[in-house]
């Protein structure tokens, strides 16, 4: 009896033209959106290794020049593209991919992706992340909120109930057939999105673990819906009204939820505004210690250390250039500033970030939006590990360059050239992306809402399902 | 007969719990929306009317300076130094950028331009906004209007018709001589009205609050309107031609998806993929490729550059820092060698531009979203605007302090005087701009007819 009430679920899926038609569009979008997605990562990830050739090639080949003029020109850091970035660019277009390492300053990281687009549409660009998301749980509300609604209006429900089906026949039919169709469509959607990964060039172990991970994700959420629209479809009173609900609950999830929880976020702490960050710069780490003498306790530091590393007493003993000790002391001392003011930012960030966490436990989709961006290593943890990478960088490659015009540059300053032995000797940039299990770790709140989510919705549709087919109504 | 429909309706629209309901929903979001844009505007305001700390030597100090030296006083090397004559670019929010503000976050809207800046490093230090909020957008009133205002509409309206036919009210009432258009007509009416007024009002408080001018506040109320028009035309056909509540519900659903979610989504999509920008990552390589090839051969691009200027005496006031000539140098050498791409990048952009506008009337969200940036004075096309004038202008003064910075020498204060302040120009819309307003009007009055038409034959 189960398997011909699954076969005829299967049937009236077939027949579905909403179905067909929503399908189709899905197919289209996912594969537009796929390809688009990897010809990006293609484009972006052949700019950033030609970036790095030529940001290297220019250091080391700067020529003669003063240590302190190359700490100003400096060197960049690019942001690491991961491959699954073709699939969920995550936050990696609202966020700067690269990071000036240029002395006396730390910068936020800059280039932003999408200062480039010439029209903003009121909700994200097409992702393959995005279209197995939204369009896909809109396929499943469409298919089947009227699912035992329909039965009822018919009058097939009790029939069903008369010809001596069990409930939990009746049950694993209904809620195995949205299983199968989901699980169809999360294979079929992920191997039109993910397919293209099979003809570049990645290391296989990571990804396909990640690949793997996406893929129990997107199934879990979208039966978790999918159950949910089962849920509405047993306890509403007619098919119209599942369908409102249905559609209200898309809206939220979907829609509403993404914009409520980055406005409700940005209420609560809002953005520093790029002017104050300029002015607390200046007026904390740049003017006292050049004008003031805010600088003299971190020059008599320096002074010190300088004298404990090599054993004097009088930093003139060593005859080591002085202007080069006053420069680190002023890195010494701004780096402070740095951590303070950057601190500031970043802690509002996650702050911002924790709310949109906890409002993901109200809304599975948003949840499996911030998880996915995380496998695919394109989230703000991501993010900010390459700023805080890139920071660390620079403050050691600032500290070998002075160091070296204030060992070789005595009675020389500004006018001591150093050649391209100093510029080889610069370690090059480079991080690695956070682990799983740092992602696992983060989204623990996000991976338990999407589980109990699960496990909530798969209990309501079950006794839902199991009174209507008792009542017969 | 419209009256007694109007009335009817009217009270049944203040009884049921599903309009008030949404009707709270929608003026909590309006008002959100109109507090956060004015917060914003406020902070904006702030923002760029307060020199920066980093702005070291304003003006008048500079050109104090440039006299004394002139009145052949003794001071500084480094004082009045063409290379520190520095001046601030700012684009103020427009008096109704607070109702269409969600997107402005994301482009600088001040910075400082002098000498020691390239096109590569005119905008500095501006991207400090979470990423993650940043992408989840703001609420604005537009956002409002163009997405939320048709979806509450289709809830309150889809089942205007078949509720009346599953009830078989619509027969008796048919039997009596009761007109189907009338029924219709008054219930969207009645709908419509305060999903209207409440954003109309927000628009109001915000022109007055901002003084903005009565064109752009007329262009904001009836883009709002020929909207109204087309959702209620695209909710009267579905209501009509549907037999069942669920069937007009999923219709209007799919509908308000196509045209308000995926279409906008689609047509961004593929203008970028179509039409690919160069990658941001190759423009600033390219600039350091030539700021580092200038500095390499200092002394021959300095010597090209004397020829150039045959006119130029070489100085031999050696307390000049060298850095001046170099960092200038580098500079021009920078927005020389960076040219192609931005005009590769512009090219990139007006096509994807062309392609919006010529694509973009198959959404009406799209185009009722760009007419009412283009009166609130915000969005891609001002942003830009402000970074091409903000381009042309460092352009402009590093021709001017050219031969004095490599020469080593000061600007007359005459000269210098006579370099204007930055005034941004706000672009000029194009009438075509406003064109698909028209365009979403017809379409909206064409629907209306057709369900008339429809209406009037339903039995």
């Amino acid at each position: 009896m189960m398997g011909a009430l699954l076969q005829k679920e299967f049937l009236e899926y077939r027949r579905d033209r909403r179905l067909w038609l929503l399908g189709v569009l899905l197919f289209l979008l996912l594969s537009a959106a796929s390809l688009d997605g990897w010809n990006r990562f293609q484009a972006d990830a052949s700019a950033r290794a030609s970036a790095v050739e030529v940001d290297r090639k220019v250091w080391v080949e700067q020529g003669d020049n003063n240590p302190h003029g190359a700490a100003h020109f400096s060197r960049y850091a690019f942001r690491p593209l991961p491959v699954l970035s073709a699939f969920d660019p995550g936050v990696f277009d609202f966020a700067g991919a690269a990071f000036w390492m240029e002395a006396h300053t730390q910068n936020p990281t800059s280039l932003r992706r999408v200062e480039d687009v010439v029209v903003h549409a009121p909700f994200s660009s097409l992702s393959p992340a995005w279209v197995v998301l939204v369009a896909g749980s809109l396929l499943v509300a469409t298919v089947l909120f009227s699912s035992v609604s329909r039965e009822r209006e018919n009058g097939t429900l009790k029939a069903l109930a008369a010809s001596g089906l069990s409930a939990r026949d009746f049950v694993v039919g209904k809620m195995g057939a949205p299983t199968v169709l989901i699980f169809l469509l999360v294979v079929l959607a992920m191997t039109i999105a993910l397919g293209p990964l099979l003809l570049t060039k990645f290391n296989p172990e990571p990804t396909a673990i990640r690949v793997l991970m996406l893929l129990v994700l997107y199934f879990c959420v979208l039966l978790s819906f999918s159950f949910a629209v089962l849920w509405i479809s047993a306890c509403a009173r007619s098919s119209g009204e599942a369908f409102n609900l249905s559609a209200l609950l898309w809206i939220f999830f979907a829609l509403a939820s993404p914009l409520l929880a980055g406005q409700l976020a940005t209420t609560i702490f809002p953005d520093i505004d790029e002017q104050s960050l300029r002015n607390e710069i200046q007026l904390k780490a740049q003017t006292p210690f050049w004008v003031g003498s805010a600088g003299d306790d971190a020059k008599a530091a320096q002074e010190r250390a300088v004298e404990e590393e090599f054993g004097v007493s009088d930093f003139d003993s060593l005859g080591f250039d002085r202007e080069a000790l006053v420069l680190q002391a002023h890195e010494e001392f701004a780096n402070k500033v740095y951590d303070e003011l950057y601190g500031e930012l970043q802690a509002r960030h996650r702050n911002q970030d924790s709310v949109q966490r906890y409002m993901s436990v109200l809304s599975p989709l948003l949840a499996a939006q911030r998880i996915s961006a995380g496998i695919a290593g394109t989230d703000l943890l991501a993010q900010w590990d390459f700023a805080d990478s890139a920071e660390q960088h620079r403050r050691e490659i600032i500290e070998l360059l002075n160091r070296d015009m204030m060992i070789h540059g005595a009675d020389k300053g500004f006018s001591y050239m150093a050649d391209r032995s100093l510029w080889e000797s610069i370690p090059d940039y480079q991080t690695s992306a956070p682990s799983l299990k740092e992602v696992v770790r983060y989204y623990f709140i996000e991976l338990s809402a999407v589980c109990v989510w699960l496990v909530v919705m798969a209990y309501l549709a079950f006794r839902a399902l199991k009174t209507s087919l008792v009542r017969g109504q | 007969m419209f009256r007694l429909h109007l009335r009817r309706q009217w009270q049944a629209y203040w009884s049921e719990k599903r309009s008030l309901i949404s009707l709270g929903l929608y003026i909590f979001l309006a008002l959100w929306a109109l507090a956060g844009g004015i917060n914003w505007h406020l902070q904006m305001i702030n923002v760029v009317s307060k020199p920066p700390a980093d702005m070291i030597t304003d003006r008048d100090t500079w050109l104090a300076d440039l006299e004394r030296v002139e009145s052949g006083e003794t001071v500084s090397a480094y004082a009045a130094r063409p290379m520190a004559m520095t001046f601030l670019a700012v684009q103020a929010p427009s008096s109704l950028a607070s109702l269409a503000y969600r997107h402005e976050s994301i482009h600088p809207h001040a910075t400082l331009i002098n000498g020691w800046r390239n096109e590569s490093t005119l905008f500095r230090r501006y991207e400090v906004q979470g990423a993650s909020a940043l992408r989840a957008g703001q609420l604005d009133l537009a956002f409002l209007v163009t997405v939320i205002f048709p979806l509450i509409l289709i809830i309150l309206c889809f089942d205007i018709v078949t509720r009346e036919k599953e009830s078989g009210r619509l027969r008796l009432y048919l039997s009596q001589g009761g007109s189907v258009v009338e029924l219709v007509f008054a219930r969207l009416f009645v709908v419509v009205t305060p999903l209207m007024v409440v954003p109309m009002l927000c628009v109001l408080a915000a022109a007055l609050a901002f003084s903005a001018p009565f064109g752009h506040v007329l262009i904001w109320l009836s883009a709002m309107f020929v909207y109204a028009l087309f959702w209620c035309g695209v909710v009267a056909c579905v209501a009509l031609w549907s037999n069942r509540s669920t069937s007009a519900a999923l219709g209007s659903f799919v509908v308000w998806a196509l045209i308000a979610v995926l279409l906008p989504s689609t047509v961004q999509f593929s203008a970028q993929a179509l039409y690919p920008l160069p990658s941001r990552v190759s423009f600033l390589s390219e600039a350091r490729d030539a700021e580092a090839a200038t500095r390499r051969n200092l002394d021959q691009r300095a010597e090209a550059y004397m020829a150039e200027h045959p006119d130029l005496v070489v100085s031999t006031d050696s307390a000049v820092p060298a850095y001046y000539r170099a960092a200038y140098l580098a500079n021009i050498d920078v927005n020389n060698h960076t040219a192609p791409l931005i005009r590769a990048a512009e090219e990139q952009r007006s096509s994807q531009r062309r392609f919006v506008k010529a694509v973009g009337f198959l959404s009406p969200a799209l185009v009722v979203q760009g007419g009412i940036e283009a009166a609130s004075g915000t969005g891609v096309m001002y942003s830009a605007a402000f970074r091409r004038q903000a381009r042309s202008f460092l352009n402009h003064l590093l021709n001017e302090i050219g031969p004095a910075t490599v020469n080593a020498s000061r600007i007359s204060s005459s000269k210098a005087r006579k370099i204007p302040e930055f005034i941004f120009e706000p672009p000029r819309v194009p009438l075509g701009a406003y064109f698909g307003l028209v365009w979403v009007g017809c379409l909206g009055l064409f629907l209306l007819i057709i369900a008339k038409r429809k209406a009037s034959h339903v039995s």
